[in-house]
């Protein structure tokens, strides 16, 4: 008999099934080119469309935009629809994979310099994608694993290298995000935790790293919890873009592409 | 209100709201609470999502006076017929470091959850006639742990326009920070 998380998963995977069907159709009439087999013949496998739905404010109604992503690598890519007739074979050298395996548009800078995103660490990226596009698990394990010396202050060298590269995991989540969104607030607040937790375990300040520690511990299980029970973590989170307008002092977001 | 789609096996109405009942998956209890709230002659109707998102449809399409909720997905999650879907998102945790981030999180999942499902669903099902539930409605109380409150709620989802949320709830929101 099927549980409820197991209809929440079919539900997630139907929707995936049916957008790649879309996108795909869509990208194959617009520009005449199997965009996931040139993809994957750059070493991009496992690759599928999805779409997801942004705000057109002129119209107030939503329109698909689609993002393309690839489980193997962690790398996701936004584009909107309207935008699918401007693609061509060249599309690779118009996108760059930034610091957090997002592929987004090169800015004119970028493309006048010839930038290329910075690669992520070998150790990083698996923590990197275990966040963007899978539980947390990982993360959680780490930082489990991490506590009791965190509280018995012991391999405080091993403690602080893993607790550097968690806190290089939330800032490169962070930075695809714009700085007025709920998205780059809730990475930055955690890894603003992890670099107080550092210097606590530095100063010796066995208090506030406990202090700390089980702030990090709560949060880290909370988003756990949050993707197991809701099935849909293998989906980008939709960016909240804080408005600036509050409602009886509550802040107003509205959501939009990265 | 009219409803459509699924048909609920009972219709408890505690204190003003209407906790459509379904058994989901022919195992677990599963109840959906319906407000409806007047404000300033406007009718609007409040929803729960996942426990933690207050759902709140302004901009109603209303048929000889009643709005229309269908219960259109495995999870019964009411979705209610508006002239216009603009959501935005009202946020209960302050800015600092002394947020509860882990909520912040959970409200940008229960967004994108929503929100992905809720516009590769439209249109939903409205076809008439609605289903008729006035023989399946009860005062019998429902268990506390499916009570309609704000308590756990970590964040309000708007389909219409935020400045028509009642003073009345954001009041409530904010004394329960």
């Amino acid at each position: 008999m099927k549980l409820k998380s197991d209809y929440k998963r079919e539900r997630a995977e139907s929707q995936i099934a049916h957008s790649w069907n879309f996108s795909k159709t869509a990208m194959h009439r617009t520009t005449g080119i199997d965009f996931a087999e040139e993809l994957e013949s750059r070493g991009l496998s496992d690759c599928y469309f999805v779409s997801e739905l942004e705000p057109k404010a002129s119209h107030e109604q939503f329109e698909p935009t689609s993002f393309y992503e690839s489980k193997s690598k962690g790398i996701i890519m936004y584009f909107p629809q309207s935008d699918l007739p401007k693609f061509t074979d060249s599309i690779l050298d118009e996108w760059k994979i930034d610091e957090g395996k997002r592929f987004i548009k090169k800015s004119k800078k970028d493309i006048d310099d010839n930038i290329v995103g910075l690669p992520v660490p070998e150790n990083i990226e698996p923590l990197l994608i275990d966040l963007l596009s899978d539980t947390g698990e990982k993360i959680l394990h780490i930082f489990s694993v991490l506590a009791p010396n965190i509280r018995g202050r012991s391999k405080i060298e091993e403690v602080v290298t893993k607790l550097g590269d968690l806190q290089m995991v939330f800032g490169l989540a962070k930075k695809p995000y714009p700085i007025d969104t709920l998205n780059y607030e809730v990475y930055n607040e955690i890894q603003n935790k992890l670099i107080e937790l550092i210097v606590a375990v530095h100063k010796n300040d066995t208090s506030e790293a406990n202090k700390l520690a089980s702030d990090l511990a709560e949060i880290l299980k909370t988003i756990v919890r949050t993707n197991k029970d809701l099935g849909n973590s293998n989906i980008p989170l939709v960016t909240l873009h804080d408005t600036g307008r509050t409602i009886g002092g509550l802040r107003i977001f509205t959501p939009s592409e990265t | 209100m009219n409803i459509y789609d699924f048909e609920p096996i009972k219709v408890h109405v505690n204190e003003e709201v209407y906790y459509f009942y379904f058994k989901e998956n022919l195992i677990e209890d599963d109840y959906e609470p319906v407000k409806e709230i007047h404000d300033n002659g406007k009718k609007i109707l409040i929803s729960r999502y996942h426990w933690r998102l207050l759902t709140i449809w302004t901009n109603l399409i209303l048929k000889n006076g009643e709005a229309r909720v269908s219960f259109g997905d495995n999870w019964h999650t009411p979705f209610v017929q508006c002239e216009y879907y603009r959501p935005q998102v009202v946020g209960l945790e302050p800015k600092g470091v002394d947020s509860k981030t882990g909520n912040k999180y959970v409200l940008l999942r229960l967004i994108t959850l929503f929100l992905g499902y809720f516009f590769t669903q439209i249109p939903f099902k409205f076809n008439e006639p609605p289903i008729q539930y006035k023989d399946r409605l009860t005062k019998d109380k429902v268990d506390d742990k499916y009570i309609f409150t704000f308590d756990d709620m970590v964040g309000i989802l708007v389909m219409g326009n935020s400045q028509d949320i009642p003073t009345e709830i954001i009041r409530k929101l904010r004394h329960r920070r």
